[in-house]
């Protein structure tokens, strides 16, 4: 009676560890897709968001642009010499141009630093699930966030600047023009600063990560494909 | 040893097999499984997000040449 009763004990004890076990991994499991899920869809929303910001700002700047455009013929009339009143024309577009060439740039740049952010959260994330202390990840995570969130304000903001040129005299005309040039390539150096720091701040989220002990070996545990199916849906 | 003991303890090893065999599966990863289909971008899993592939990653990030870009305009300027 005695070993009955010892079996029985020792045989529920089995299956119910193997329950614990296997609800403790669905829990964790479930947690850590449900948590990417919601960063997914996070940054996805900003994304459109975003676009649809700079969608607007570039409607109004083309507004701009044509206005000065306006403007800078009848600052021209004072020019003579018909070949240099072409140059300042052309450099004129190419400012434009190029002002739209590097926001739209940079702001690609930032989307790819975000992705990278997001694979460094991901694996913070699964060494979290197993069990390793991430603070110090998570607070390299946030001021990596924030500074993409700075220097996209930047870039979004710079995607509306124009720049006008304004005519002296036709002896002053490479000054004058130079001062467009000029104030362009300042603004574009402060968004690639802005950039740079973003870039910077997920290095030390990803330099962070790396010091967590074996931290590539951490994974999420899988347990039967119900829930793989419902992800891929 | 009666015959009921020797199955029951089959049994005991039976159960213990499946709760060690059950834990062990448990561990494997499912990376395919975290790509939502929603998503354009590519998804943080498996190879992507070890510190080595996040590390290639960000060293692939172009910031480009700002002075070069600026070498058409510097050409007018000087024809001025």
């Amino acid at each position: 009676m005695r070993m009955k009763a010892f079996l029985t004990i020792l045989i529920s004890f089995a299956v119910a560890l193997s329950a614990v076990s296997v609800s403790a991994q669905t829990t964790a499991r479930e947690q850590f897709i449900q948590k990417r899920q919601e960063a997914e869809q996070m940054i996805q929303q900003k994304r459109l968001e975003l676009k649809s910001a700079i969608e607007a700002k570039r409607v109004e700047t083309r507004d701009k642009i044509k206005a000065k455009r306006e403007e800078l013929k009848v600052q021209l009339q004072k020019i003579k010499d018909e070949r240099k009143k072409q140059i300042v024309e052309r450099v004129d577009a190419r400012i434009d141009a190029l002002n739209e060439r590097m926001t739209g740039h940079y702001l690609k740049v930032l989307e790819q630093i975000e992705d990278v952010l997001g694979r460094v959260s991901s694996r913070a994330d699964k060494a979290a699930v197993a069990g390793a202390d991430v603070t110090a990840v998570r607070e390299a995570i946030a001021k990596a966030q924030t500074a993409i969130a700075s220097a996209r304000a930047t870039a979004t903001a710079q995607a509306g600047k124009t720049y006008q040129i304004t005519v002296t005299g036709e002896n002053n005309l490479r000054a004058d023009v130079g001062q467009a040039r000029q104030a362009l390539h300042a603004d574009l150096v402060s968004v690639r600063e802005a950039v740079k720091a973003a870039h910077m701040a997920v290095r030390d989220a990803a330099v962070s990560l790396a010091k967590i002990p074996k931290v590539n070996e951490a994974e999420v545990p899988a347990n039967g494909q119900s829930a793989t199916t419902t992800q891929s849906q | 040893m009666k015959k009921n003991t020797i199955f029951i303890i089959i049994v005991v090893a039976a159960a213990v097999l499946a709760a060690c065999a059950i834990w062990r599966f448990s561990q494997e990863t499912v990376e395919p499984a975290f790509v939502p289909s929603t998503s354009t971008r590519p998804a943080a899993t498996g190879a992507q997000d070890t510190t080595t592939a996040i590390n290639d990653q960000l060293g692939e990030i172009d910031l480009n040449n700002l002075d070069g870009e600026f070498s058409d305009i510097d050409k007018d300027l000087q024809s001025l």
